[in-house]
């Protein structure tokens, strides 16, 4: 099943609120609004859903990513091996054209979302972050563009585990 | 808490290089103190970029940035002489905010 644009932040109760109001959407133009106008909404507020998730599914789910497509556009630069899971450095990058959103995921975190943030036009579509590790996990970047979540995956191995 | 933030906003041939560092705990909520007492989640939720004023986007954060956060993003837009503001705000309402100046590296 197709994941409906934007619909990964509509348990967001701001955006409700801005939907309800319908704001934003008659500034930009309902009848125009793209899928990255839509993301450019919703990354204003703060994806509670997301963080309060305690395992990567659920985090996923409440990202609407469900179905994710693997792609060659995403870059995502972690150490192999990291010895200090307190602050591992970590640099995100896409080849995607237009404007879109992103998410950092580590699977085995307390707390899997690390971060997300939108792209809008004259900014790179670039991040150098240092994140933590509480273990050995797969990180995820996914990237939120024209109604498709596609991902990249890294693993990365922690000597020495940085979220207690 | 101080109320730290260092902003570094070098342009060279069109591009400004941003590198952000904000002091703050970012603490999990799963740390305990010496007493074995559980330290509180306390974490920056949001930092706000904004270019002479007009957003440029939002970063959201959860518990699993890094103490004292630092990071860098590259402007297309931004010239010598603009400003960049960066505002944070954490789970307890805390804020804090800077401006820096885009300065022409050579």
């Amino acid at each position: 099943m197709p994941t409906p644009p934007a619909a990964h932040f509509d348990c967001d109760p701001i955006r409700r609120r801005l939907l309800g109001a319908g704001v934003l959407l008659a500034a930009a133009g309902w009848s125009g609004l793209s899928p990255s106008a839509a993301h450019a909404l919703a990354v204003e507020a703060w994806p509670e859903s997301a963080f309060r998730a305690r395992d990567v599914v659920t985090a996923l789910n409440e990202l609407g990513a469900n179905t994710v497509a693997d792609s060659n556009e995403l870059i995502l630069k972690t150490p192999d091996v990291a010895e200090n899971g307190g602050a591992v450095a970590i640099e995100i990058a896409s080849r995607l054209r237009e404007p879109h959103s992103i998410a950092v995921l580590v699977d085995r975190n307390p707390v899997p979302m690390v971060l997300q943030t939108h792209f809008p036009p004259g900014v790179e579509h670039f991040l150098a972050i240092r994140i933590k590790m509480a273990e050995s996990s797969k990180v995820r970047l996914l990237a939120f563009s024209g109604g498709r979540v596609l991902q990249v995956q890294r693993e990365v191995r922690v000597t020495l585990g940085g979220c207690g | 808490m101080s109320n730290e933030i260092r902003i570094r906003a070098a342009h060279r041939q069109g591009i400004t290089d941003l590198r952000v560092l904000i002091r703050h705990p970012m603490e999990t909520g799963n740390r305990k103190d010496s007493g074995g007492r559980n330290i509180p989640e306390h974490f920056i939720r949001t930092v706000t970029l904004r270019l002479n004023g007009v957003l440029l986007t939002r970063l959201h954060w959860g518990p699993g940035v890094s103490r004292d956060p630092l990071f860098g993003m590259r402007l297309q837009q931004a010239r010598p002489g603009d400003r960049i503001e960066v505002l944070w705000i954490d789970n307890l309402g805390n804020q804090g905010s800077e401006t820096a100046v885009v300065a022409e590296q050579k």
